[in-house]
C-alpha cells in the first residue's frame, strides 16, 4: 500500500502547486452561490427553499469542470504510462487518483458551504445535514467522474461530452443528495432511507469507478 | 376518425411526428445502404479484393 | 458444441449477411403487417378512454416507444459486454446499431410523451418520474454515441462505447429508484422518489389506473409490431455498418497496393 499512498500523496502535492484546479472550482462554486441570489432575488425564503439544489448543483459543475484533469495532465507527458506499468494494479492507481481529486476539489468546496448556507438563510440543521450530504456524495462524484475522464482521454472536443456522459452518473446522487436535506428542512420526513441510498451509491463508486476507468485507460495505455 | 375530440391536433401531430421520424430513419438506412453496395460493386469492377495479391495489376 | 459452432458461424460476416439477405424482408413485412393491425385497431377498434377522451390514442405510440428505448438499451449493453468478453466483432456492430435505434425510439417517446402530456396535464414537459428517467436514458444514448464518433481510433472507440454501456446498465438500477422511487411492501422497503418530495403540480397516472383489455391488446399488438420494426431496423443498420467496414478495409487494400506499386517502380 505504499505505492497508493506516494502516488495519493504526489497527485494532491501536484494540484496544490498547480493550483489551477482548485482554483476553478472554488471560483466557479463561488460565482454560482453568489449570482444566484442577485437573480432570483433576496426573499429568504424562497433562497433557503432552493438552497440544496442550488449548492448541489454548483458542486457538481464545479466537479465537472476539474474532471479531465484525473487522468489528462499525466497522460500527455507520459507519466501515466510509467505509472500504469509500475506494480500498483492499474485499479489503485485510478483509486487513489479519484481519491486525490476528492481531497483536493470536492472536499474545499464542501468547506465553503457553511458561508453559503448563511448566504442562503439555511438554518443550522439543515446546514449541517447538507454539508454531510455533500461529504459523502462528492465521493460518489469523483469516482464516477473518474470513469468520465478516463473514457473521454484522447477525444477530441472537450466539455460537453464529458458533462453528457457524467450527467446519468452524477443524477442518483444528486437526487438522494437534495432529497435527504429536503426531507430534513420538512419536519415530517424521515432522511434516513435517502441519506443510506446516498452512503450506499458512494460506497459502490468507490468499487465501480476504479475499475471502470481502468478498464478505460488499460485500452489506451497499449 | 374524422372527429378526434379537442385535443386533435395532438393526436394528429404525434402520428405524423413519429412517422417523419421513422421514415427518415428508415430513408437514411436504406439510402446508406445503396450508397455502400454501390461503392462495393465500384471495387469490385476495379478487381479490389482483399484476397487479391496480385501487384502487377494497374489501377486506373 | 453445437452452440459453439452457431457462434462462430453468426460472427462470420458473410454467413451474418447471407442470413439476414433472408431474415430481413420476412421481419419487415411481419412488421408493417402488425403495425397496421394495430394501429387499425388503435382507431377503429378501441375505445375512448372515459377520462382522456381520443388522447389515449397517443398512448399506441407513447408505451411502445418507451419500452423500446429500453429494451434498445438492454440489448446494447448485452452486445456490448459480448465484445469486451468474446471480442466478438458482430457484437460490437449490433451495440452500435442499437445505440441509434433505440435513440430514436427513446426520442420518440420524448416527444410523444410531450404531446400526450399537453392535453393531459395541460404542459408540454412535466417532471414526472417517467419521463425523467426515459430523458435520462436519452442522455445515455447520447453519450455513447457521442464518446464513440469522438475517437478517431475505431477498435478504441467501439471498446470505450462498450464500458460506457456496461456502465450505464449499472447505474440505471440506482436512477430508476431514484427517481421513480421503490415500494416493496412485503419487505417493508419504501424508499422515498423524488417525485414525492418534489411534488409536480398534478398527481399523474399515465395510461389510467387499471387497463382495459379493449385497450391492453391493441396496445400489445403495436408493441410486437413496433418491437419487429426495431429489430428489422436494427438488423439494417448491422448490414450498413458491416458494409461500410468492408469498405473501409478495402480503401486501405488498395492504398497498400498502390504503395507497394510505387515502390516497385521506385526501385528500379
Amino acid at each position: 500500500m505504499r505505492s497508493f499512498s506516494i502516488l495519493l500523496l504526489r497527485d494532491i502535492r501536484v494540484a496544490f502547486r498547480e493550483g489551477e484546479a482548485i482554483g476553478t472550482a472554488i471560483g466557479f462554486y463561488l460565482i454560482v452561490v453568489a449570482l444566484v441570489p442577485i437573480a432570483v432575488g433576496p426573499d429568504p425564503k424562497l433562497l433557503s427553499k432552493i438552497a440544496p439544489g442550488i449548492l448541489w448543483v454548483a458542486l457538481l459543475l464545479s466537479a465537472l469542470l476539474s474532471l479531465k484533469r484525473i487522468f489528462k495532465t499525466d497522460f500527455e507527458d507520459g507519466t501515466l504510462e510509467i505509472i500504469a506499468t509500475s506494480s500498483l494494479p492499474l485499479e489503485l492507481t485510478t483509486a487513489a487518483k479519484s481519491l486525490a481529486h476528492w481531497l483536493t476539489t470536492s472536499l474545499p468546496l464542501v468547506l465553503f458551504t457553511p458561508l453559503a448556507g448563511t448566504i442562503y438563510d439555511l438554518d443550522t440543521i439543515t446546514c449541517l445535514v447538507l454539508i454531510l450530504t455533500m461529504l459523502v456524495g462528492t465521493l460518489a462524484i469523483s469516482f464516477l467522474g473518474s470513469i468520465a475522464a478516463a473514457l473521454t482521454l484522447q477525444t477530441r472536443q472537450g466539455g460537453v461530452l464529458v458533462a453528457i456522459i457524467v450527467l446519468p452518473l452524477y443524477l442518483p446522487t444528486l437526487i438522494y443528495g437534495t432529497v435527504t436535506v429536503s426531507i430534513t428542512s420538512m419536519p415530517p420526513g424521515d432522511p434516513w432511507p435517502s441519506f443510506l441510498l446516498l452512503c450506499s451509491l458512494s460506497l459502490a463508486s468507490l468499487a465501480i469507478g476504479p475499475w471502470a476507468s481502468a478498464a478505460a485507460l488499460r485500452h489506451q495505455l497499449q | 376518425m374524422s372527429n378526434l375530440g379537442k385535443h386533435a391536433v395532438f393526436i394528429w401531430g404525434s402520428y405524423v411526428i413519429a412517422f417523419v421520424i421513422l421514415a427518415v430513419l428508415i430513408i437514411w438506412l436504406v439510402s446508406t445502404g445503396r450508397a455502400y453496395a454501390a461503392r462495393l460493386d465500384d471495387f469490385k469492377t476495379r478487381g479490389i479484393t482483399r484476397r487479391n495479391r496480385n501487384n502487377n495489376q494497374v489501377e486506373k | 458444441m453445437k452452440k459453439q459452432n452457431l457462434m462462430q458461424k453468426i460472427a462470420n460476416p458473410k454467413f451474418f449477411m447471407a442470413l439476414t439477405d433472408k431474415l430481413l424482408p420476412v421481419i419487415t413485412f411481419l412488421a408493417i403487417g402488425i403495425v397496421a393491425i394495430g394501429m387499425y385497431l388503435a382507431f377503429f377498434v378501441a375505445p375512448v378512454d372515459y377520462q382522456q377522451g381520443h388522447t389515449v390514442k397517443i398512448m399506441f405510440l407513447h408505451v411502445p416507444s418507451a419500452w423500446l428505448g429500453m429494451m434498445g438499451y438492454a440489448l446494447m449493453a448485452i452486445s456490448s459486454l459480448s465484445y469486451l468478453v468474446f471480442h466478438h466483432p458482430l457484437a460490437d456492430v449490433s451495440a452500435r446499431s442499437c445505440a441509434i435505434v433505440g435513440a430514436v425510439f427513446t426520442l420518440l417517446a420524448l416527444i410523444t410523451g410531450a404531446l400526450w402530456g399537453k392535453p393531459m396535464w395541460g404542459t408540454y414537459w412535466v417532471w414526472d418520474a417517467r419521463l425523467t428517467s426515459v430523458l435520462i436514458l436519452f442522455f445515455l444514448y447520447l453519450g455513447i454515441i457521442a464518446l464513440r464518433s469522438s475517437i478517431d481510433d475505431e477498435a478504441l472507440a467501439s471498446k470505450q462505447a462498450a464500458i460506457m454501456a456496461i456502465i450505464g446498465v449499472a447505474i440505471l438500477p440506482f436512477i430508476k429508484i431514484s427517481v421513480e422511487g421503490l415500494n416493496i411492501p412485503w419487505l417493508g422497503l419504501n424508499l422515498p422518489s423524488w417525485n414525492t418530495l418534489h411534488q409536480p403540480p398534478s398527481v399523474l397516472r399515465s395510461g389510467g389506473p387499471t387497463i382495459h383489455s379493449s385497450i391492453l391488446v391493441p396496445l400489445l399488438i403495436n408493441a410486437l409490431g413496433f418491437t419487429l420494426m426495431f429489430f428489422a431496423l436494427h438488423l439494417k443498420a448491422m448490414r450498413n455498418e458491416i458494409l461500410r467496414r468492408k469498405i473501409k478495409s478495402l480503401k486501405l487494400a488498395e492504398i497498400a497496393r498502390i504503395r507497394s506499386y510505387e515502390s516497385t517502380i521506385a526501385n528500379f
